[in-house]
């Protein structure tokens, strides 16, 4: 490939980009990788030198992704403060240089980066501490998905028309779930946590408890509902199609309680997912 | 009247996140017709596709691309393309747009508009990549000059020439950006006034105006100000050479309320009817160029 090579250049300047350290650094990365300096690539004799010239798209990559991390993650942001998220969002950046043109996309893979990096040899206090903004992440993306992903916007999601509650159960109806739902189910009750530090940012770390979180959309607005253990395996089940007498037994199966009983939970809590855009009938 | 047959669409804004509540609050968007980043549309079905529906319902839009990747030489991205196309289908939109630029390579995405050599080389790729689009979008593409803060070696081609060259082999139509213009003369050392001169004025469906930020050995576009008086020197230069095309405003980050928005944007019409905006440029020591965070906020 000859030095002029366009593809060469492109391959030598997202190398420069996406590389580790400072413009020094990244240079001597690309030079290895590609056989380029800069020198070579990038013409001089006006104005600024070549390397600030680079710097201006080098550094800017790392900060204009970073910004956008954080207009992602605003809640986690403010738990973190601005300077100690800024630490982790570029380590992120750098780890996992985006792949996507969606660049909603870009934040995808953080909850599991802050996950994976969290220090492992801490005390209870210390664990909730490292934990706590992995969590927090799950809970923004999901959030952040369920505002855009498809919803039941400009549908009817209401009760079956002639459906009684006894009717739900019936082997003719089917549960519908909307795009925009997302299931999580956290080891901290995060929602709860977060209302109480954006009150009191002085609000002490929450003790564990495992909380099931489905995070849906009404007419374009977001819905955050907890759900107990058995209605988290029914809408899990529900994801697969099916009828609803399918769902309750699979949430049966799951959860170890009795179908009759997941049933008469079901009659009392299906207005209340209905209405939080869990789902609808059909 | 553009030699594609495309409108003067008249005095347009940027449609950002942060303007939702005042734009679905208000009857009259005060504006003739909107710019969207497409990006922000094609997989959004929340709330901003909503406003989008009902913006569209009153005034004219136009989608303003940052990821066809025109210079990368990674293969074109077809399911990008037929998103595209996709949201073209559904909204109609006057026409679309993107940049003169590559994005990513060896499938990193930078979410920047990064500069490429410009060559003969570089010029065939691109007409190739042009005729493609267009080609698959069934309609002509329109192509913005970005701002840039470095040349290469290997360029033999001065950019204006470039784009005229490209318009000429591909009937693609150009987006002058006058602020880029501007912030590229600066940091290259070439006359703005002679670039621009050197465009195919027919052309010419659309200006961009927009503010920068002088960083001392350097210009940065950092849409976050007033368009300084220079640019507005150059797209007065613009719209005598066009005979008038649609003007659009950029406003991207520290971005103001929607009246102040459209009051910047009026001084454009007060431009053309002779009385020139003063105006300076904001200086910093460094400054973020092409920011996107407000992309992320149509999300949310």
């Amino acid at each position: 490939m000859k030095r002029d090579d366009p593809a060469r250049i492109q391959a030598w300047l997202k190398t420069v980009l996406v590389s580790r350290g400072d413009l020094a650094g990244k240079l001597t990365t690309a030079a290895s990788a590609h056989g380029l300096a800069l020198a070579e690539v990038v013409a001089g004799g006006y104005g600024a030198s070549a390397e600030r010239r680079l710097d201006v798209y080098a550094a800017g990559y790392v900060l204009r992704l970073v910004a956008c991390l954080q207009e992602q993650y605003p809640a986690l942001t403010a738990f973190m403060g601005e300077a100690m998220f800024a630490v982790f969002a570029k380590a992120y950046v750098v780890t996992h240089p985006p792949d996507s043109w969606r660049l909603e996309h870009l934040g995808r893979r953080f909850p599991e980066f802050l996950r994976e990096t969290r220090p492992r040899q801490a005390d209870a206090a210390g664990e909730t501490f490292y934990a706590l903004p992995a969590e927090i992440a799950r809970f923004e993306w999901a959030k952040s998905q369920a505002l855009t992903a498809p919803g039941f916007e400009g549908a009817a999601v209401g009760v079956v028309p002639g459906l009684g509650p006894l009717g739900y159960l019936g082997e003719a109806c089917s549960v519908e779930l909307p795009d925009c739902l997302r299931l999580e189910t956290l080891r901290y009750d995060v929602p709860t946590f977060l209302a109480a530090f954006g009150a009191d940012p002085k609000t002490p770390l929450p003790a564990a408890r495992q909380t099931h979180l489905a995070v849906s959309r009404v007419d374009y607005r977001l819905t955050v509902l907890e759900v107990a253990d058995w209605a988290h395996a029914f809408l899990v089940a529900c994801r697969g199609g099916g009828s609803v007498q399918e769902a309750v037994a699979a949430s049966s199966q799951a959860t170890g309680q009795k179908a009759s009983a997941i049933q008469a939970y079901l009659m009392l809590w299906l207005p209340t997912a209905i209405q939080f855009g869990l789902l609808r009938l059909r | 009247m553009n030699s594609l047959g495309l409108p003067n669409l008249g005095f347009g804004v940027g449609l950002r996140a942060t303007h939702f509540p005042y734009l679905m609050s208000h009857d009259d968007p005060l504006v003739d017709w909107f710019e969207i980043i497409s990006e922000n549309f094609l997989h959004n079905h929340g709330y901003a596709r909503h406003v989008l529906a009902t913006l569209a319902e009153k005034r004219p839009v136009v989608m303003h691309g940052v990821s066809l990747n025109l210079g990368s030489y990674d293969p074109l991205n077809r399911d990008y393309l037929a998103a595209l196309k996709d949201l073209a289908n559904w909204l109609q939109p006057a026409w679309i747009s993107d940049h003169l630029c590559w994005t990513g390579i060896h499938g990193v995405n930078s979410h920047d508009l990064l500069p490429l050599p410009l060559n003969e080389e570089t010029l065939q790729h691109v007409s190739n990549r042009i005729d493609q689009v267009q080609e698959a979008l069934g309609r002509p593409l329109i192509l913005e000059n970005p701002s840039s803060y470095l040349t290469f070696s290997s360029s033999t081609i001065p950019e204006a020439e470039f784009l005229a060259a490209l318009a000429g082999r591909t009937g693609c139509g150009l987006l002058l950006d006058v602020n880029n213009v501007y912030v590229s003369a600066t940091n290259h050392g070439f006359d703005a006034q002679a670039y621009i001169q050197q465009l195919p004025a027919d052309r010419i469906v659309q200006v961009h105006l927009a503010g920068h930020t002088d960083c001392g050995d350097c210009l940065v576009d950092t849409h976050d100000q007033p368009v300084p008086t220079p640019v507005w020197e150059l797209y007065l230069l613009a719209q005598r050479r066009c005979g008038g095309a649609a003007t659009l405003l950029e406003w991207d980050a520290a971005i103001p309320a929607y009246e102040e928005l459209v009051a910047e944007l009026n001084k454009a019409r007060g431009v053309l009817a002779g009385a020139m905006p003063t105006a300076a440029v904001r200086q910093a020591e460094d400054a973020l160029s092409t920011p996107i965070a407000f992309q992320v906020a149509v999300g949310r």
